[in-house]
């Protein structure tokens, strides 16, 4: 366990007066780990269990990091309501030290894409500022797995970890208007699915047509932090 | 029922917005003036958390097809009611100030002129509420993400939107105005907030990655409002230094009321559409009791930040929760004059 950062005053930053930052990466590495990523998800996932109890309006995962914002208690002192959220700091933290803490492993999620084309414009430019014959980067997009590290930005929208670094690619200089719901695209060492159409500067390689997110349908995201993910490549009949 | 007459971009149906989901990546959406919504709700005699309709561009226009009370608050639009010329009588026009609530009767139309430029928004409860179906919880729209609201969009010409069942309380003063066109228009009002040109904030999380010229410079300038913010944000511009040169940052959760600061150094403050993450060095964050203040900001007028301790912010927070408190007495008081 020692490892590991703890939830302590030299880890949390407050961001305003209902939410604090907890930061458990390494400043040397200025990365996440897997491990780190899957301790926080399992933090996460024990908070929302016991939200009320805790008073968390709710805890949000990001790049080696937990946000937690609590309720809004207006009424009290600011000494008490200090003292409070420190007393359900401290809990987070022995859930936290506990060596048994179940690690969340997630699901495994097969993406099918159409690759290139129409439902990838930038696959060419990916493959040039690669070195890569283009059927080599979808070669090796499919080839590996990818974790979610957390959601984030629009609704569903995953950070995958574990792109073939021959991958790697620069974003674009000038950012697309538009780019489609469903599009795979790349950006520096990430790779992602857009579940909804927005403007954005990574590079697009292909199209998914998998609905990664719908507020009617449960559960709403298709994906979650801890979940493994891969891409299978198929043709447009 | 009501029926959209004639609309524009960015007027949508909102309520208190949704929480909780930001780990799936879906944002608070709501009122940007919660306050505001609120108020509206209370001067018609809704549930505050009730939803409304927000009104950022115009002119804007319904037609209702039912009598109801209705009420108007946030930036003053010049709201009026039209009755339109049947039967032989001629056509009439009075004003719907904000903060009062009046009857509108069947076949009437409310109509509202904000400027062509923007800026600002108001806020329109009719008694009942807008009644569209909750996804996620909420009545809001998300307009990124295309759920909630009125199929997921801002409204349209010709959209007709159903009204919820009125309380009993309702229903009585329902009854009276049909019978007695004196009761109308109600005698006492509420006043709305009227927002400061400086925001109070916390010193940013991320300050001390910031060079000492960035963060004068943040606290020290009057930021001009550009015209391109919207719900996600409101984008400001200035003088200002690149911060190319500040570690990139890992992801973090993101929130309503954090201002970013992007490499070429404009400040983005966070509104109730923001993205749930992001990268961007955060140099203050503004305080709950002042977040209202952001649905009222004008393209082209210029803002500062007033640097506050947590102390202050929080004491605000407070006296924030004592006028809502007020608010809703002074309701109850007017409402039990009314129930005889």
């Amino acid at each position: 366990m020692s490892q590991f950062k703890q939830i302590n005053p030299s880890t949390i930053t407050r961001i305003n007066e209902d939410a604090v930052l907890v930061d458990f990466t390494v400043t040397s590495e200025n990365t996440a780990s897997e491990e780190i990523q899957s301790r926080i998800w399992s933090l996460a996932n024990w908070i929302d269990q016991q939200r009320s109890e805790l008073g968390i309006l709710e805890a949000v995962p990001g790049m080696g990091n937990l946000l937690v914002q609590f309720q809004q208690c207006h009424r009290m002192s600011l000494t008490d309501l200090m003292t409070q959220q420190k007393t359900t700091l401290n809990l987070l933290q022995a859930y936290w030290s506990d060596n048994t803490l179940l690690l969340d492993t997630g699901k495994k999620v097969s993406i099918p894409v159409l690759y290139g084309g129409d439902y990838g414009p930038d696959i060419e430019a990916v493959a040039s500022l690669c070195g890569l014959p283009t059927s080599e980067v979808i070669a090796r997009h499919c080839a590996a797995s990818y974790r979610v590290f957390f959601i984030g930005f629009q609704p569903g929208f995953a950070y995958l970890g574990g792109l073939d670094e021959a991958l790697y690619c620069p974003r674009k200089t000038t950012p697309s208007a538009r780019i489609p719901a469903g599009s795979v695209a790349i950006g520096g060492s990430q790779t992602g699915i857009y579940p909804f159409a927005s403007p954005g500067g990574w590079q697009i390689i292909g199209r998914t047509t998998m609905e990664m997110f719908n507020a009617e349908r449960d559960p709403t995201s298709l994906l979650r932090a801890g979940d493994l993910v891969s891409f299978t490549q198929v043709m447009d009949t | 029922m009501i029926e959209i007459l004639r609309s524009a971009p960015l007027t949508s149906v909102q309520d208190q917005g949704r929480s909780g989901l930001r780990h799936l990546g879906v944002c608070n959406a709501g009122a940007l003036d919660s306050l505001a919504a609120k108020q509206a709700n209370l001067l018609v005699g809704n549930d505050p958390e009730n939803a409304v309709l927000e009104v950022t561009l115009g002119p804007f226009e319904i037609q209702f097809l039912v009598s109801r009370l209705a009420a108007i608050c946030g930036t003053d639009f010049d709201a009026s009611i039209d009755t339109p010329a049947v039967r032989g009588a001629t056509a009439k026009s009075r004003a719907l100030i904000p903060g009062f609530a009046q009857a509108i009767c069947a076949g009437e139309r409310l109509r509202l002129m904000p400027p062509a430029s923007g800026g600002g928004r108001a806020y329109i409860a009719i008694a009942g509420g807008i009644n569209v179906p909750k996804v996620l919880g909420s009545r809001s729209t998300d307009l990124n993400a295309g759920f909630g609201g009125v199929a997921g969009r801002s409204l349209q010409r010709s959209d007709k939107i159903s009204l919820g069942p009125l309380t009993p309380a309702q229903e009585l003063f329902q009854d009276s105005i049909e019978r007695d066109e004196s009761v109308r228009r109600t005698t006492s009002g509420l006043r709305s907030l009227r927002p400061r040109p400086q925001l109070r904030a916390l010193e940013g999380i991320d300050s001390a990655l910031l060079d000492a010229k960035v963060l004068d410079n943040f606290w020290h300038q009057d930021w001009r409002v550009d015209a391109r913010s919207n719900r996600m944000g409101i984008r400001l511009q200035g003088r200002a230094y690149g911060t190319e040169s500040t570690p990139s940052l890992l992801s973090s959760g993101a929130l309503p009321g954090d201002i970013q600061l992007p490499g070429d150094g404009q400040p983005i403050v966070l509104a109730s559409d923001a993205q749930t993450t992001g990268g961007y060095p955060r140099i203050a964050h503004i305080i709950q009791a002042d977040l209202w203040q952001l649905a009222h900001l004008r393209p082209n007028s210029t803002i500062s930040f007033e640097r506050v301790t947590l102390e202050a912010a929080h004491a605000a927070n407070a006296k924030m929760a004592t006028y809502w408190e007020r608010v809703v007495l002074w309701r109850n008081l007017v409402q039990a004059r009314h129930d005889y």
